[in-house]
């Protein structure tokens, strides 16, 4: 398989190099911010346009305004934190691997990260040993697959990379399995939790959001590298990059952002491979738009998906990593098609 | 006078094959080298090794008097500039993106793109006749034309010393004496040097004052052009007998 290509759809591109990449992360976090608003307005409870607007005027009590503020809100941000998380790290491993098609679901990073949970669930631990449990599963399963993909030219060979992660992601969920057939009854719901991806466990969204700023701080600067990686190590490294340094730095901070997503929500599929894609194909390729935009786009999308996950077969609520997932798939199939041809 | 670089006792290899043992090379200001040998003589792997990119087995390389390795790769890239053999572009990007990335060395790495970078990159643009195509795709591109853009890169980061990996592959005739031609003058303008990986001796002997043969069996030999180009050391060099045909002042060879 060569490396996919994806092509911008042309009419767009002059726009972009006239100064219009300001106005694209202007219009995306207009959106953003439509989106946060819907997210805390619409619910079980009706009026919600109302109790926000109450809120932000001062006036905000009641029961209405105890919903949006102590659970919607932290509901809204976490899956903004979790959404970014997954599209920024999704562009940072289709930098390191100059592959298009990686992403943290695809490369069985979440997998990991579930079965690393659900272990630390059945040896009885929980709040803090089964994030990091998640977290150990996340990191290990990145260092296996960039180790078993390596070697000689390794990274760049986009077919042994995918095909490593798909069977790393499947090695993953047979252990899962395994785990799930021996799990007592009362912990089954725990542990689907890590399987499913759901933003509905109620945690603290403030660390995905934290670590997300930090990420982004971190590369941002470094865009005319990230920009110049893509087109290969050597290439990058002629033009004055200090390529081993990067590539060190563009793993670890990848690795934390999908592990801190993971930990925050389960496995959510997809958004890394799809929003990054998406932003491309409108002409985005620069990485100094490129990285904010996806994060605010990855975080937008989730928001929006997560809404339609607890709205649309209301009163019951679905895991938004069914909704991501049956989204995604066929979306990645399409550009697997694609790059194929 | 420094030398522009300097190798001192350099020993080359991949696996179990020596591309070169115990080579002593030194590139003065002004000089063009071209590489020849037979395929697989470890042509390429040599000019990245001038350029920091491969590790030597044993030896020293210098630039400008500095140790090459103990140099930043901001600094080797202000210096020495490469033009790969091949270059894929995985990623979508167009020609004046492309070319600006030349820029790299000579600018903060966290500075977006100034007017003055643009200057440079649409000059480099303009002399290699790419103007009309700045905003291209890249992937949309001729194969000539590609390497037209790849060379624009190398005029915008304008180095001393300009590493050639086969420059005139896909490129037509006349494009190929133009493309030298330019990169020739750049050079000068610079004090500079440039080596060249070719297959065309003929192309070689018109651009190049200075030979370096690769065997391929880690035997090495240097010097300059009239010493260098002779039936029995070509024909060793090929392993296929060559030969000279003289036109008025020229000498052309050609495989009989």
């Amino acid at each position: 398989m060569s490396i996919q290509k994806c092509e911008p759809v042309s009419s767009l591109t002059p726009w972009f190099r006239q100064g219009g990449q300001g106005a694209v992360l202007a219009l995306l976090l207009l959106v953003a911010c439509v989106i946060f608003l819907a997210a805390l307005s619409v619910g079980g409870m009706r009026g919600g346009v109302y109790g926000v607007w109450d809120l932000l005027t001062g006036q905000g009590d009641g029961l209405l305004g105890r919903v949006i503020v102590e659970l919607r809100l932290p509901r809204a941000l976490g899956s903004m934190g979790v959404g970014g998380l997954l599209a920024l790290s999704g562009v940072l491993m289709q930098v390191l691997l100059r592959n298009p098609l990686a992403d943290p679901y695809v490369l069985g990073l979440s997998g990991g990260a579930a079965f690393g949970a659900i272990l630390a669930l059945m040896a009885g631990g929980s709040g803090l040993w089964v994030d990091g449990g998640a977290w150990l599963g996340a990191m290990v399963t990145m260092v296996m697959v960039f180790w078993l993909a390596g070697g000689p030219g390794g990274w760049e060979r986009g077919s042994r990379l995918l095909l490593t992660g798909v069977v790393v992601a499947s090695g993953w969920g047979a252990g899962v399995s395994f785990l799930l057939y021996w799990m007592p009854d009362e912990r089954l719901r725990g542990a689907l939790f890590w399987i499913m991806g759901d933003l509905a466990r109620g945690g603290d969204p403030w660390p995905s959001l934290v670590v997300l700023c930090v990420v982004l701080a971190c590369v941002w600067p470094f865009s005319r590298a990230l920009n110049l990686l893509v087109t290969g190590p050597a290439r990058a490294a002629s033009l004055g990059v200090a390529v081993t340094p990067v590539r060190l730095a563009l793993y670890l901070l990848s690795s934390l952002a999908a592990a801190s997503a993971v930990a925050t929500a389960g496995s959510i599929g997809f958004v890394g491979l799809v929003i990054p894609h998406l932003l491309r194909l409108v002409g985005c390729v620069n990485h100094r738009v490129l990285l904010p935009a996806s994060a605010l786009l990855g975080g937008a999308l989730l928001t929006l998906a997560d809404l339609l996950a607890r709205t649309v077969i209301a009163p019951q609520q679905m895991p938004v990593g069914i909704l991501t997932a049956l989204l995604g798939a066929p979306v990645f199939l399409w550009l697997l098609h694609r790059s194929l041809r | 006078m420094t030398a522009l670089l300097a190798l001192r006792g350099v020993d080359l290899g991949v696996g179990e094959r020596r591309f070169c043992r115990q080579l002593d090379w030194t590139i003065q200001p002004k000089e063009r080298w071209a590489v020849l040998g037979p395929n697989g003589a470890g042509k390429s792997t040599l000019l990245r090794a001038l350029a920091g990119l491969h590790p030597v087995n044993g030896g020293e390389i210098w630039l400008e008097g500095s140790p090459l390795g103990r140099l930043s790769r901001r600094a080797v890239a202000r210096r020495v500039g490469i033009l790969f053999q091949e270059q894929e572009y995985p990623f979508p990007a167009t020609v004046l993106e492309c070319v600006l990335a030349g820029r790299t060395p000579h600018v903060a790495f966290w500075a977006p793109d100034t007017a003055e970078d643009h200057q440079w990159a649409w000059d480099a643009l303009r002399e290699t006749g790419l103007e009309a195509l700045a905003h291209r795709q890249v992937d949309t591109l001729s194969g000539g034309e590609r390497r037209r853009m790849e060379a624009a890169t190398l005029l915008v980061q304008s180095p001393r010393l300009m590493l050639l990996d086969e420059p005139t592959n896909h490129l037509d005739l006349g494009h190929r004496i133009g493309l030298l031609r330019l990169l020739v003058r750049k050079t000068e303008e610079q004090d500079g040097a440039m080596i060249l990986v070719l297959h065309d001796i003929n192309l070689a002997s018109r651009f190049c004052d200075h030979f370096l043969f690769l065997f391929g069996s880690g035997e090495s030999l240097l010097g300059e052009q009239e010493q260098m180009l002779q039936p029995a050391l070509l024909s060793r060099l090929y392993r296929h007998p060559m030969r000279a045909v003289r036109d008025g002042e020229r000498l052309y060879w050609i495989p009989t």
